[in-house]
């Protein structure tokens, strides 16, 4: 084989090689795409989520906001002490929404009130009431 | 030779090249799908069609007795289905929970409410929901639900 037909061949395998290094390429780069959903989809159920927990009937005329804000002054809800009702319908309504007991925290100012802590990358929502602040947290 | 090799070299080359883009293609498709079924679940939630309103504010909540008649198919067809085809429908879960679908004659005693169906034939499915507030205008509550999107595929 002359000198000239080796170099045309190892410059075809050069090209070769960068057409699979660009195919790669694009290929990893789609998939950081579909891991931005997923965080989107939690970002928005997180939300959602305590939305719902406020909004939530328990009793006539009563929500389980009502209950959060009776809570915070150490007050009672469906005469019931506050704070346990609180403590009772979120992990339920969290259970329900198929999230484990290790796996979320809810917060009124810095008590917890979820059976256990998470950690890790974590996505929050949170309101006011009563000058303390009710978070939602996710632990992912 | 040469050239019979390196014609033989850049097929198999634009063969496999070919491939990926075609599964790369059909990846993006799928991702473009879920993530405008994703942007779905808020902008559902926010029709005014269902949403909740007291005085003419709204509500974050969706209003039972208005999602029991209000069909989207006639006036959202071409959102629904701008992308791929879908199965949406609302379903309540807490606290009293009677199984069964949502019409004129069963509600509330019900708690499953069709919103949206397209008739496609589908291979695979997949499932994405988000928490929403279910409000009962006859008794005044809100009870907990989901808002599910069924992803055909």
């Amino acid at each position: 084989m002359k000198k000239g037909q080796t170099e045309i061949i190892g410059f075809m395998v050069i090209i070769l090689l960068l057409f699979f290094g660009l195919v790669f390429y694009f290929r990893f780069a789609n998939s950081a795409d579909s891991d931005l959903t997923g965080e989107a989809e939690l970002n928005l159920e997180v939300s959602n989520l305590l939305n719902v927990i406020k909004k939530q009937t328990i009793c006539e005329d009563e929500t389980l906001g009502d209950a959060i804000e009776a809570c915070v002054g150490d007050g009672f809800a469906c005469d019931e002490k506050a704070c346990d009702i609180v403590e009772r319908e979120v992990s339920e309504i969290v259970a329900l929404n198929g999230w484990e007991e290790d796996e979320y925290m809810f917060y009124i100012g810095e008590e917890l009130y979820s059976p256990n802590t998470c950690t890790g990358n974590t996505l929050a929502d949170d309101y006011t009431v009563g000058g303390m602040s009710v978070r939602l947290l996710i632990c992912y | 030779m040469v050239a019979l090799v390196f014609i033989i070299v850049l097929m198999v080359g634009l063969g496999f090249f070919f491939k990926f883009q075609m599964g790369s293609v059909q990846e993006k498709a799928e991702t473009t799908c879920l993530l405008s079924n994703t942007v779905m679940l808020s902008s559902i939630t926010s029709m005014p069609e269902i949403q909740c309103s007291v005085n003419g504010n709204r509500e974050d909540c969706i209003d039972t007795s208005k999602l029991l008649v209000f069909d989207p198919s006639r006036v959202y067809q071409e959102f629904f289905n701008a992308n791929c085809d879908q199965k949406v429908y609302f379903v309540e879960l807490y606290p009293e929970v009677t199984n069964g679908t949502c019409t004129q004659g069963t509600y509330p005693d019900c708690n499953y409410y069709y919103f949206f169906e397209t008739n496609a034939d589908y291979t695979s499915k997949v499932i994405i929901s988000t928490p929403v507030s279910l409000y009962y205008p006859l008794d005044e509550s809100y009870k907990f639900g989901k808002l599910v999107i069924e992803v055909l595929q």
